[in-house]
């Protein structure tokens, strides 16, 4: 109770000195957070070194007898095709890891680049880029990244740009939002008035102050574009056979549900730890910067 | 497929949440102006947002036709005629299907023949693609509507019930939940509702089949477990938009204000509290519902729904290019006129937006 007491003010007062609140102590600082942490590291240990660890060849076919249940030999048992779940599961969580981070930092880069100049400049720049935000928010996301798969085929860079490209107006207007309220500081126009250029003005003013939102913007559109990549590969048009992979493991074993649950069930566990503890991450992150103490307000 | 924007922080959810109240109207002299105004106001926001709903099938029509034609023709040939064809059969197939033609003249006689109800004919199939979607889109669309018409009300309580109890240990655990149940894929859910209902229980069929032959009975089970699937992807969403709203409602001054005066506190809620928050509530709804209800594509492909995301899926699987044109233009139309509708249905019934949404 008073540990929990003495830190809110000493976080605020952090905040009020300009001095940009650590992500770190914010996540750690919370038992969302904390959860977060430990489920996310467990995941990212798998994801990262459990190929190392893997009995059997992920798509060596008929290591053990077809559809069988977990045993001494096969962990979470074999799927339809005889291989071994455990190795499938082990060394198939990559791409959903992957390809949301590569795809969110491409939309960050790009979708906040364009909102911060935008929130910048003002004037007609800001409007156009605002309207073509606008206009992208309207596209239902899954159904534009369907037609676009349909008409390029799918590989990891078609994934990436077009999952991108649903992330990019998003966190566009985030970071738009976060600079209007950032360009108005006299820091700003002093850098203005000693002649810096935009960009210089943009990375080294502007940037450092919307960090905090941005961050946890980001945290959220892992959460988001991780869910995303999955769904895709589980409709078979992310990853392709034989390649192991979470999403795909759950599809290709579904009808086999009843006979042999493991080879479904543990894909789809992976999926969703994955993507929980991100979002735990992310939710103490957010709720950190929006701070809802409810101080002074007559409880209804 | 869910991933709304949560109404987070700086900039983002002002923006989207809370449209610029319009100013108090000026003292008129008779009541007789104010009420011309206000009907207009109300036609003006129904034609602004019709104009926006065809704005946006309009994009997505350019979309939709431009990723699927930037393959060359000879390719798109190929697909339809397989790999055997000669090159005298590939031309013709391409001439015959004007595929010389510049895309913009192709766009328009394609969009021209759609909206004409001539959605062309399956290379794959070999059937009608229209009455090969429409069937499959009643039942589409009759399973969208029945999940947001069990996921918005109880999203809606479920999210006041979090606003009166913020900070409480009631809210915590129900916002972790909304948080953990928010970062589940659709799939995840299904996968999930499947192995307990349908594997362990054994209550409801396994897949939605059913539909397409079923009786009566069995073709309603049929769609309980991609609806449920569904609502579950929906509420934690629309429940904590609600109780945000919700929540800056009732800690605003004029609710403090009507609180401290003594009113009931039943009477602040629902007519002070509510009300006001019923205005960003139902602008977030609106922004997330198009993206919401993409979850049906994945539902219907978890249950084998006989629906137009299956086909949609289906058809990109297959390289079926015109289905593939017809569905999305369709299923956007779809997104659009059911957010479009919950808009104007809001309009319609709560007097006070006549003038918030002008």
């Amino acid at each position: 109770m008073t540990t929990a007491a003495a830190d809110v003010p000493a976080l605020e007062s952090l905040e009020e000195e300009g001095g940009p609140p650590s992500a770190w102590r914010t996540v750690v600082g919370s038992v969302e957070g904390r959860i977060g942490l430990v489920v996310g590291a467990l995941m990212l240990g798998v994801i990262a070194f459990g190929r190392f660890f893997a009995p059997y060849s992920p798509n060596e076919i008929g290591v053990g007898v077809q559809t069988t249940g977990p045993s001494a030999d096969h962990l979470f048992g074999t799927d339809n095709l005889g291989r071994d779940v455990f190795s499938r599961f082990l060394v198939g969580g990559d791409t959903i890891l992957l390809v949301p981070l590569a795809a969110v930092t491409l939309a960050f880069v790009v979708g906040g680049g364009l909102g911060m100049l935008g929130a910048y400049t003002r004037g007609a720049v800001d409007a156009l880029i605002t309207r073509t935000f606008d206009l992208l928010l309207t596209l239902p996301p899954l159904l534009l990244v369907l037609v676009i798969i349909a008409g390029l085929g799918t590989s990891s860079v078609v994934l990436v740009v077009t999952v991108a490209l649903v992330f990019l107006p998003r966190m566009g207007r985030v970071v738009r939002g976060a600079t209007q309220a950032v360009v108005t500081n006299d820091y700003v126009a002093a850098a203005q008035a000693r002649g810096e250029r935009t960009h210089a003005i943009l990375v080294r003013e502007v940037l450092p102050n919307i960090a905090a939102p941005a961050i946890a913007d980001f945290a959220l559109r892992i959460t988001y574009a991780v869910i995303f990549v999955a769904t895709l590969n589980f409709l078979g048009l992310g990853a392709q056979p034989p390649e192991p992979d979470w999403g795909l493991m759950v599809a290709e074993s579904r009808n086999f549900l009843s006979v042999q649950p493991w080879a479904t069930l543990m894909p789809a566990a992976g999926i969703a730890a994955l993507s929980i503890s991100f979002n735990l991450i992310a939710d103490a992150l957010t709720r950190h910067l929006t701070r809802e103490a409810a101080r002074g307000v007559v409880p209804v | 497929m869910a991933e709304p924007e949560r109404p987070i922080p700086v900039g983002e959810a002002p923006a989207a949440a809370a449209p610029p109240m319009s100013p108090a109207p000026a003292p008129a002299p008779t009541p007789e102006p104010a009420r011309v105004r206000t009907r207009y106001a109300r036609l003006e926001s129904v034609v602004r947002q019709l104009g926006a709903a065809l704005l946006t099938l309009f994009v997505i029509s350019i979309v939709t036709f431009a990723a699927t034609n930037i393959k060359d023709p000879v390719d798109v040939a190929r697909g339809a005629l397989g790999r055997e064809a000669t090159d005298e059969q590939l031309e013709a197939y391409v001439r015959a299907n004007d595929l010389d033609e510049p895309v913009y003249v192709r766009y328009t006689s394609w969009l021209g023949d759609f909206v004409r109800g001539d959605w062309g004919t399956s290379p794959v199939t070999g059937r009608e693609v229209r009455e090969e979607v429409l069937p499959r889109l009643e039942k589409t669309l009759l399973l969208s509507i029945v999940s947001l018409l069990v996921a918005l009300p109880l999203s809606i309580a479920l999210g006041l019930f979090m606003a009166r109890r913020v900070g409480t240990w009631s809210d915590l655990s129900l916002l972790i939940g909304t948080v953990v149940f928010a970062a589940l894929p659709e799939f995840v859910v299904g996968i999930g509702l499947l192995m307990l209902f349908a594997v362990q229980l054994g209550w409801l069929p396994v897949d939605s089949t059913a539909l397409s032959f079923g009786t009566t009975a069995e073709q309603a089970k049929a769609y309980v477990l991609p609806a449920l699937t569904l609502v579950i992807a929906m509420v934690p969403y629309i429940a904590r938009i609600a109780r945000g709203a919700v929540r800056e409602a009732l800690a605003a001054p004029y609710t403090q204000a009507a609180l401290l005066r003594g009113l009931p506190r039943r009477t602040v809620v629902w007519d002070h509290a509510m009300r006001n928050a019923s205005v960003p509530l139902v602008n977030a709804v609106a922004i997330n519902l198009v993206y919401l209800l993409s979850g049906v594509i994945v539902v219907e492909n978890v249950f084998a729904f006989p629906g137009i995301g299956q086909a949609l899926v289906q058809a990109i699987g297959g390289g079926d290019t015109i289905t593939v044109q017809a569905i999305a233009l369709v299923m956007g139309a779809m997104f659009i006129a059911i957010s479009l509708v919950a808009d104007l249905l809001v309009v319609y019934f709560n007097p006070r937006l006549k003038a918030a949404t002008a």
